[in-house]
């Protein structure tokens, strides 16, 4: 049932974002617990090193607020902050991906509803996303805010042409994610909770091994295959600036494309398997 | 009309055949009660006929069509174990089945909490069994179905309670309502039941309307000093249907002259022998254990 869904997407959102608030006071209060007078002044400036002596000589020391007091301008690159709402809404899609897992002991009542078993199953995913998106909106508004809240209206975001796709793949990340597990998961009969236990590791792994060459090239095209479906392999290289591998070598609109693609490929796919469950 | 039919339904587990080739009709407006030991196959047929799970043969309809997701906004179901969201409480129960039905009665679902005495702030992990069970009886009959299909709607309540599910049952079929149940409580079968039958592995044993099925028959149950009884050419009787030994206890089902049987087995050194009616207890277990046989 729809209502069902919701509720329990609330309930995830509303621990989720006292958790995330909760984190945000807890930075808030060490940044100004720093600057208060006899407070930690956290920045030390080496300026010299002793020759052939392996003692360091500290000559001055500088708060951080001193620091940023003498800079008229602090400039934020928006595409940095867009990657926390991007990893911390792929956290949040995690929580919520089992959906149609979490359903298997009460099939006998939801499938007993007049409403088709694919029309519930989108409704779901309909309101997960929903949720995700405010997760995403959320943290995202938390991340700009606090640079605001310490540094004061010195702080200057600076855009550029790669902004908007970073935030479209920021939230395709998440989709993806989603839709991967939500494949994985929706015909199991078990907790779905330890596939996706399973997945994050998984991924990263996935990442990892397929960096090198060292297991020959009939390993490493089955990796890059395994890849594709790994939402990591589309944004590590974002900023385009360095670390390009796998997918995140591709133009941002074909990125795009896939990572959405496949994320709506795996709800189909979820949804053609929990249409064959038994109760 | 049949409100359900089931025509020669099969459904098997692996190698396991759950349900065998099951022929089974119920009038509209009539109470049909299916009995049957644990396993016996009551709570499957139940799913296959509301697509829950896939037969591997057979035809299935309610009210004359195959059942679709449209079916279930007349068409109620409770099953064996009350399956309900844990993490819920009782309102948030009825306020998704508000959503979800165009016929719900919200008058009828707080008559019905009413009587049941249940508290709706409760999450349902914090009620026992019999309050869950209570619970999916609310949502159920808060629709005021047409067809109620009920896999042991009396489990884990009280004495109480389980008479307030057995005129639940008799007023919606007064109302024009079908019900199908199973039950293990074979004296609440017996109440509200028309026509019965009973499963045993899978397969239909014995079906009918209650009263053909009682007729007169009469059961003549002997008990006897030792284990070792000589029952002759008793077991041969004419008049005996069949008879029945566990143990120095002995019974006969019969159609007529249950003197003539009380006397047989004074004669062969019975302890006691008493005639009962034939009761659907005595048939349910009867029928099982010819099957098992």
């Amino acid at each position: 049932m729809p209502y069902v869904e919701f509720l329990r997407v609330r309930r995830i959102f509303v621990r989720f974002a006292i958790v995330i608030v909760v984190i945000v006071g807890f930075t808030l209060l060490s940044f100004y617990a720093a600057e208060m007078p006899g407070g930690s002044h956290g920045v030390s400036v080496v300026v010299g090193e002793g020759q052939g002596s392996s003692a360091t000589s500290q000559v001055q020391s500088h708060s951080l607020g001193d620091l940023l007091a003498s800079l008229s301008q602090i400039p934020i690159p928006l595409n940095g902050i867009l990657t926390i709402p991007m990893i911390v809404a792929t956290i949040f899609a995690s929580l919520i991906a089992t959906s149609l897992n979490r359903e298997r002991s009460v099939l006998a009542l939801i499938f007993t509803k007049p409403i088709s078993r694919e029309r519930l199953a989108l409704r779901y995913f309909l309101t997960d996303l929903a949720g995700i998106a405010l997760a995403y909106l959320l943290v995202l508004a938390l991340a700009i805010a606090v640079p605001f809240a310490t540094l004061g209206s010195r702080v200057h975001l600076v855009a550029d042409g790669l902004s908007p796709w970073v935030a479209i793949l920021g939230f395709g990340m998440a989709f993806m994610w989603f839709g991967v597990l939500q494949a994985l998961t929706a015909w199991y009969r078990g907790n779905g909770g330890a596939i996706v236990g399973f997945a994050w590791p998984a991924a990263f792994v996935l990442l990892f091994l397929g960096q090198t060459d060292a297991f020959g090239p009939l390993v490493h095209g089955l990796l890059l295959v395994l890849n594709l479906i790994n939402p990591f392999a589309y944004v590590n290289g974002i900023s385009e600036s360095g670390m390009l591998s796998y997918y995140a070598a591709l133009s941002l609109p074909v990125r795009a494309v896939l990572m959405y693609g496949i994320a709506t490929l795996g709800c189909a796919i979820a949804i053609a398997s929990w249409n064959r469950i038994e109760a | 009309m049949n409100a359900i039919a089931i025509r020669d339904l099969v459904k098997s587990y692996g190698k396991q055949r759950a349900v065998d080739d099951l022929t089974l009709e119920v009038d509209e407006g009539s109470v049909y009660g299916l009995l049957g030991p644990n396993g016996s196959g009551k709570s499957t047929t139940f799913k296959c006929l509301l697509g829950l799970a896939r037969p591997d043969a057979g035809e299935l309809a309610v009210c004359g069509s195959p059942v679709t997701p449209a079916t279930f906004e007349y068409l109620s179901f409770v099953p064996e174990r009350a399956t309900l969201c844990d993490w819920m409480n009782g309102a948030d129960h009825l306020e998704a089945a508000r959503r979800a039905y165009a016929h719900y009665d919200e008058a009828r679902a707080a008559e019905l909490v009413a009587i049941f005495k249940l508290d709706l702030k409760k999450r349902v992990r914090k009620l026992s069994k019999g309050q869950q069970t209570a619970l999916a009886l609310v949502l159920a009959f808060s629709i005021r179905p047409r067809v109620l299909v009920l896999d042991e709607p009396s489990s884990g309540l009280d004495p109480i309670y389980q008479r307030v599910v057995l005129d639940l049952i008799i007023d919606a079929a007064a109302g024009g309502g079908t019900v199908v149940f199973s039950s293990h409580q074979i004296g609440q079968v017996e109440r509200a039941a028309d026509r019965v039958g009973i499963l045993s592995n899978g397969k239909l044993v014995l079906q009918g309307d209650l009263d053909t099925l009682k007729g007169n028959r009469k059961v003549v149950e002997a008990v006897f000093p030792g284990e070792a009884v000589a029952l002759g050419d008793l077991a041969r009787d004419p008049r005996i249907e069949h008879i029945t030994q566990n143990g120095r206890i002995v019974r006969a089902y019969l159609y007529r002259d249950p003197e003539a049987i009380v006397a047989a087995f004074n004669g062969l050194g019975a302890r006691s022998v008493t005639v009962f009616d034939l009761t659907l207890e005595d048939m349910f277990l009867d029928s099982v254990e010819k099957r098992g046989k």
